[in-house]
């Protein structure tokens, strides 16, 4: 089955055509992502307005540009799988609305999938991971642990109460005056500095060990900013110091999960798992207990269409299919 | 033009004006909150909840999705307008959550662009030594005057 991805829920507008005949086993046959960090740098950060806009613009040339890179035409999609949540929705709708012509059109059915259900899956892509794995999916929006047990089933078992750990990276950024997307500069920048150069707090919810709180470790940057200490730090030996922190509290409770579900396969996926640092080292700490991590190549941690193809898969296989009439929804849950 | 000014020296304490500030809400109203990263405006946000008969965990911050929305005592409206440059109400789509019979909380409300038809509660939280802060409450019209009044002769 030929199956053609479409994604628009944020910054970047995708399309990826996917070739699977059992559900999880798939080959990608093209990925294609336009991203807008260009429109938006100008802006420090999003503009949704403008976001929707490009998507308009950019939507049907990346289809295209998917379709032809994997060798194929229109008439041969036999699924189309939509992102419909969570995201921004007038972003979200672009794609949507798109995908519904074309399902419409061509005459093959529709999966709306969940945006997050892409993050869990997009292993999948590149790597037998047998189920149940634990999933932890960190990104600008998220930072989450979940179980997955089947294709559907999924289980939130931590989240983060406050920031999630990407919006930390980018709000840090910005207070050091770093510019924008905050993850890749710090990443860039820590690999020059020393880790131990800055004690910052890593915060522990109370009574509930698997979840995240990083809204602390943002305000105790902004006071050591504000200290006279800071004059003394360069910005590498900064970055280090709080890349490392993130890294941390990131990487504790995912083991903890996986030591108290007894889970030996663990997930690393989205935007923030493009980080260079959580990859060594949630890999190092995870292989002293025997446990093994997977993470996706980063153009599939990012937001791309081809996990969106993957995670529409196993239902458009099953020979499931949505009505024309659904709808895109900003807080969609799993 | 009222203003009350208040102290708080830990996190819990700016919960807590936040929930006491709940208490006098009767929905309809609207409050814009500014300060810099780490302030506190989540923060005070998480306390408004509580005072809402919300789970504060549940407050997350709302700067990816820009609008969170709970039902409580009364619906609240979380909306943050950190990632974008200017934007007016229309633009994204505010203005029914601005005019709700919810109470709606605003970060970085600054980013609006002039709205004259806006009344609101301005709250401004700014660093006032390692661990302190210091809250301004401005009432953009008389309602919001009467809250401030009943909340200093309540709380303070």
């Amino acid at each position: 089955m030929l199956i053609l991805g479409i994604e628009s829920s944020c910054d970047d507008s995708a399309a990826a055509v996917l070739e699977t005949q059992r559900a999880g086993e798939a080959l990608v046959r093209s990925s294609v992502v336009a991203n807008q960090d260009d429109v938006h740098r100008a802006f420090g950060g999003i503009v949704p307005e403008l976001a929707s806009r490009n998507h308009v613009v950019t939507i049907l040339p990346v289809i295209q540009r998917a379709l032809s890179t994997a060798g194929c035409e229109l008439k041969d999609i036999e699924g189309i799988a939509v992102t419909r949540g969570p995201g921004l929705v007038g972003s979200l709708l672009v794609g949507l609305m798109c995908a519904k012509g074309l399902a419409h059109s061509l005459d093959v059915p529709l999966a709306g999938v969940n945006h997050l259900e892409g993050h869990l899956l997009a292993p999948l892509l590149e790597h037998r991971v047998p189920m149940p794995f634990l999933a932890l999916v960190v990104s600008g929006g998220h930072t989450s642990l979940f179980v997955v047990e089947g294709f559907g089933r999924y289980r939130e078992v931590g989240r983060t109460r406050d920031d999630a750990a990407g919006e930390a990276f980018d709000k840090v950024a910005k207070m050091m005056a770093l510019g924008y997307p905050g993850g890749k500069v710090i990443d860039e920048l820590a690999r020059r500095g020393n880790p131990k150069r800055v004690r910052l707090p890593r915060a522990r919810v109370k009574g509930a060990p698997l979840d995240f709180s990083f809204s602390g470790l943002k305000t105790a940057v902004a006071l050591f900013l504000r200290s006279e200490a800071a004059v003394a730090v360069n910005s590498e030996d900064l970055a280090a110091s709080f890349q490392e922190t993130v890294v941390e509290m990131l990487i504790r409770p995912t083991l903890a999960a996986a030591r108290e579900l007894d889970i030996a396969n663990i997930v690393l996926t989205g935007g923030v798992a493009a980080n260079s640092r959580l990859r060594v080292r949630l890999a190092e700490e995870a292989a002293k207990e025997g446990r093994q991590v997977i993470a996706p190549s980063l153009k599939y941690c990012t937001d791309n269409a081809a996990m969106i193809a993957m995670a529409g898969s196993w239902r458009l296989l099953g020979g499931q299919r949505d009505s024309l009439d659904i709808d895109a929804e900003a807080n969609l849950p799993l | 033009m009222f203003v009350l000014t208040l102290h708080s020296s830990s996190a819990r304490e700016t919960k807590a004006w936040g929930r006491r500030l709940a208490s006098l809400l009767n929905g309809g109203e609207l409050l814009g909150l500014s300060g810099e990263l780490g302030a506190g405006k989540t923060c005070f946000v998480k306390g408004l909840a509580r005072g809402l008969h919300l789970q504060e965990e549940r407050i997350l911050s709302p700067t990816f999705t820009i609008i969170q929305e709970h039902e409580g005592r009364l619906p609240l409206y979380h909306i943050d307008l950190y990632r974008l440059d200017k934007t007016d109400i229309d633009e994204l789509g505010l203005r029914e959550y601005l005019f709700s019979s919810g109470v709606a909380a605003v970060e970085w409300f600054e980013r609006l662009r002039e709205a004259p038809e806006l009344k609101l509660l301005e709250i401004r939280i700014s660093f006032d030594g390692a661990n302190c802060r210091k809250i301004e409450m401005i009432a953009g019209d008389d309602r919001y005057s009467s809250i401030l009044q009943r909340l200093q002769q309540q709380f303070l």
